[in-house]
């Protein structure tokens, strides 16, 4: 900010201010002089009144002085103007970067951080009239109002007054890179204005870079944090579980609050309600689960909300989760062997479970038995497992105990040598391990011992497998080698299989144990899943396939509301794709065909947003103009704020302080 | 004829005279009582007998009734002794070059009808004329002659020097072998506590005083010249001040210091006047009457 002159020459009027003091200097020079009878009575006088007297000379002097500053200097028609401010005749360019994310939605006093925003955006524009000007939303999605800066500011202030906050948070960069193209195109002075809460979760670490001959400008419109709840997850386990499995619901509240809080959580899956009442502390987080158990097969959408609070786009999180008619097991074996035989006989009588011969289906199957593994690409099937598929391995006589040992990712042993199978005409017991959850339906012994019979025939591996970190024994022999181990992964689990199922070899399968045994091996091994359900952001647009020719052209979008949205519809290699034309908001979409629905689109608020909190203080980007002013200030400061009416009034006031001090003084 | 000497004055002070408290030490018996005890006419109290007392003063009447030693006291009569205390310094000379008379001249007017006055009653005067010590004695008379000459002294006097009343009334002590009336026409820029300290011994002596403070109407009110380089007659000390500025200051400080004058005068019996030069000055004959 520098001080400027509009009329310089006149600045040597200032030397008046002098004047008073000039002839206060000259008049006591050369006072006329007075013979006068007693000079010390008189000079004990003036010392007695010097205290009261003299600062009134003084302040008489200054007065007079100042009213005469102030006047000439208004003479001189004094200008503040900021230092950033446009040349005479330069050409000036104004981006409005303009926060319209979710958190901008959150009111402060009398109206939400996003009318302040557009407000003092639209003040911004009238004060400082800038030759071009653009405005880019920061959004999911920045969109510009014009494709390049224009000089149609009423348009401008036209969007600013009907646009309103978007339920999505913002691309950052994107928004920034929009600009900053925009702004590369033009010449001129180039003035970048951010206007946002500066959430701080969103801004935090968001550190751009500017050309140095662009000028930046903040304006932070977040003044407090306003209190808020927020449900910030909801997750099925298992992810897909078929019908009459029990599907729990972990739904996670965060409260973004000084306070403690008291809320009623409710879970609404297709229609069927649930509700807890949940503590929730300052700053702090709770979780709570529903328990259901879907009737039916097909897609299920699932809700879970709070009582609505202060900034309720937050207050409720979906998802959609697949019911399974049945979970698929693929085969890696000889049709004909015996394993294969007695699993066909398990799956038929298992009504959950199928055996995957199609080849599409068995590229991703639930659980794939893999019967005498050579110890061939541990590492090809350890990544099958961590994609979630859950893996049965049993390893032939010649596998490597070393291949056993990279598929479990547990360290080798140099003692290790091939594998070996052991027969022996007596035969082995098994012993279930009581702690694994497998075993837990026979800890009460109602249903026997789930590994009853005899194991003719095992693999000779090595009983101190069973005890290293990282493998879950399900089953040991008497002697202690290990007869069913599991190894979780990130995604599914390794069951390394030591049990024979060859009725030649064991009469397992023939014990009434046998298949509920392995109906909760498989039940209990399957991924039970620690991640939400993939869902949409708000902001975007929704998009579903179908390979099916019938519905084409018949598919239709249902809101959140049930209202029926615009749709696009392109025909693909792999069928027909439909994408809503307008964004998503949060809440559950609808696919139907024929009126009813064949699939669900979950859209929940982004989590980043939930967070009101903004930054403690107002980002300077590394440059220099992210004042504390205001936006119309700085704007009027630019234009050059006339100082004159104020030296006019403050010479007025210097004068009527000095009459009235000089009529006391009388 | 006398320049300080108006024939108008002297018609109209000869129906003045010194009233009955004017009561002073004489050496001629006849006019003015005196408490000076002593043979006289008038009776003036009995008083108890004390060892040392003259037997011839014992009245022997109310010894013979009352079987007590009682003196029998009178009243002696004597004429009017006045000195007249003529402030002459510098500062007596204010008003310079004005059509109003100056504290000086005023002061000798005065002194020279009071004098006239005194003779006039075959009553003696005497005349110190003083600044910093006594420029001029002349002794306490009752001629013609006397008048003549004190009159002659007035009109060749000029203001002088510094004052110091204070060391001429501790000089002039020895000088008065009588007490009698003093009279002290001064501007009075002294201290009031020295002042009365240099005039102890006269009242102590039972001398009647009375003092007349002069003061030029400019004095009493610092008329309001503008800024002025104000030039002390006394000393040629210079200051420059605004007198309107320290008007109401400058009057409550001679008030102050006519108040202090006041007090300490009424606490000692003695008489304090102030008088503007512009005022006539047969007021202070009223009070030499009262």
């Amino acid at each position: 900010m520098s001080l400027n002159f509009l009329h310089p020459a006149l600045l040597g009027l200032l030397a008046l201010a002098g004047l008073p003091l000039l002839v206060h200097l000259l008049s006591r020079a050369r006072p006329p002089a007075y013979r006068f009878s007693n000079i010390e009575f008189l000079r004990r006088v003036l010392r007695s009144t010097a205290r009261i007297r003299r600062p009134k000379d003084w302040l008489l002097l200054a007065l007079r002085s100042l009213a005469l500053f102030a006047l000439a200097a208004a003479f001189s028609w004094p200008f503040l103007i900021s230092n950033s401010a446009s040349l005479p005749g330069e050409k000036s360019t104004v981006i409005l970067l303009v926060d319209r994310t979710a958190s901008m939605a959150a009111r402060e006093g009398a109206g939400s951080r996003f009318d302040s925003a557009c407000a003092q955006a639209t003040r911004f524009l009238e004060q400082s009239k800038p030759d071009n000007a653009n405005l880019i939303w920061i959004a999911a999605e920045p969109a510009a109002a014009f494709p390049e800066p224009g000089p149609n500011l009423e348009f401008l202030t036209d969007k600013l007054k009907q646009a309103h906050p978007l339920p999505e948070a913002g691309a950052l960069t994107a928004a920034f890179d929009l600009a900053l193209r925009q702004l590369a195109k033009v010449g001129g002075h180039r003035e970048l204005i951010i206007i946002s809460d500066f959430q701080a979760s969103a801004w935090r670490d968001f550190a751009p870079s500017f050309p140095t001959n662009i000028v930046v400008r903040s304006q932070r419109v977040a003044t407090s944090s306003p209190p808020n709840v927020a449900v910030s997850r909801l997750i099925p386990q298992p992810t897909e579980p078929v019908v009459g499995q029990d599907l729990t619901l972990l739904t996670r509240v965060r409260n973004f609050s000084a306070d403690a809080l008291r809320t009623q959580l409710t879970l609404d899956a297709d229609g069927a309600r649930q509700s807890q009442t949940i503590e929730l502390p300052a700053w702090g987080e709770a979780e709570c689960a529903f328990v259901i158990r879907p009737a039916t097969p097909g897609p299920m959408a699932i809700s879970a909300a709070i009582e609505p609070d202060g900034f309720p786009a937050d207050d409720a999180r979906h998802c959609v989760v697949q019911i399974r008619e049945s979970l698929r097991l693929a085969l890696t074996t000889a049709a004909d062997s015996p394993d294969a035989k007695i699993l066909g006989k398990l799956a038929k009588s298992l009504s959950w479970l199928e055996i995957a011969n199609d080849p599409a289906i068995a590229k991703r199957p639930d659980f794939q038995f893999i019967s005498a593994w050579s110890g061939e690409a541990p590492a090809e099937l350890r990544k099958s497992a961590l994609s979630g598929t859950t893996l049965i391995v049993r390893p032939a006589a010649a596998c490597p105990l070393a291949a056993i040992r990279s598929l479990l990712q547990v360290p080798a042993d140099p003692a290790d040598g091939p594998l070996a199978i052991i027969a022996s005409p007596a035969g082995w017991a098994a012993i279930p391990e009581e702690s694994h959850p497998a075993n837990q339906l026979f800890r009460s012994g109602d249903f026997g011992n789930p590994f009853a019979g005899t194991f003719r025939e095992r693999l000779r591996l090595p009983a101190q497998l069973a005890a290293l970190p990282g493998i879950r024994p399900i089953a040991s022999f008497v002697d202690g080698v290990p007869a069913l181990l599991e190894c979780p992964t990130e995604g599914a689990s390794i069951l390394l299989w030591n049990l024979p199922l060859d009725p030649a070899k064991t009469d397992w399968p023939t014990q009434g144990a046998f298949l509920p045994a392995i109906a909760e091996i498989f039940l209990r091994t399957r991924p039970r899943g620690t991640a939400e359900p993939a869902y949409s952001l708000p902001g975007n647009s929704l998009s579903w396939s179908s390979s099916d020719p019938a519905h084409a052209g018949a598919v239709t979008l249902l809101g959140p509301t049930s209202e029926p949205l615009p749709l696009t519809e392109t025909t693909t290699a792999d069928g027909t794709r439909w994408h809503s034309k307008t964004p998503a908001i949060p809440g559950i979409y609808r696919w139907q065909f024929s009126g009813q629905p064949i699939a669900f689109t979950a859209v929940n608020f982004p989590d980043s947003e939930s967070d009101l909190r903004p930054l403690e203080a107002t980002p300077a980007f590394g440059k220099l103009d992210a004042s504390n002013d205001s936006l119309v200030r700085q704007a009027a400061l630019a234009q050059g704020l006339p100082l004159w009416p104020w030296l006019a009034l403050a010479a007025l006031l210097f004068l009527i302080l000095e009459s009235l001090v000089h009529s006391r003084s009388r | 004829m006398h320049r300080f000497l108006d024939p108008a004055d002297i018609r109209r002070l000869k129906n003045y005279e010194f009233g009955a408290k004017a009561m002073v030490e004489g050496y001629l018996a006849g006019r003015h009582r005196s408490h000076q005890r002593g043979s006289s006419i008038e009776f003036h109290e009995f008083r108890q007998y004390a060892p040392g007392d003259d037997l011839a003063r014992v009245d022997w009447r109310v010894f013979a009734r009352n079987d007590k030693l009682f003196l029998r006291t009178f009243e002696q009569e004597t004429n009017l002794e006045c000195h007249i205390f003529l402030d002459c310094s510098a500062s007596m000379g204010f008003p310079e070059n004005s059509p109003r008379l100056s504290k000086l001249e005023y002061a000798s007017f005065f002194a020279a009808a009071l004098a006239w006055w005194v003779i006039s009653k075959n009553d003696r005067v005497s005349l110190t004329l003083f600044d910093h010590g006594i420029r001029k004695f002349l002794p306490p008379a009752s001629t013609r002659q006397h008048l003549h000459d004190l009159l002659a002294t007035l009109e060749t006097n000029r203001p002088g020097s510094n004052t110091s009343i204070t060391e001429t009334l501790a000089r002039a002590q020895p000088l008065l072998k009588r007490k009698g009336t003093l009279v002290i026409l001064s501007d009075f820029f002294t201290e009031p506590a020295a002042l009365f300290r240099a005039l102890n011994p006269y009242i102590h002596r039972g001398f009647r005083i009375h003092l007349f403070h002069l003061l030029d109407p400019s004095e009493l009110n610092l008329d309001d010249r503008g800024l002025s380089r104000f030039i002390d007659m006394e000393t040629n000390d210079q200051l420059t001040v605004h007198p309107h500025a320290l008007r109401d200051a400058w009057q409550q400080e001679l008030l102050n210091h006519t108040r202090a004058l006041r007090a300490l005068a009424s606490a000692r019996r003695a008489d304090y006047a102030l008088t503007s030069t512009a005022d006539p000055y047969f007021s202070l004959f009223d009070r030499l009457r009262d």
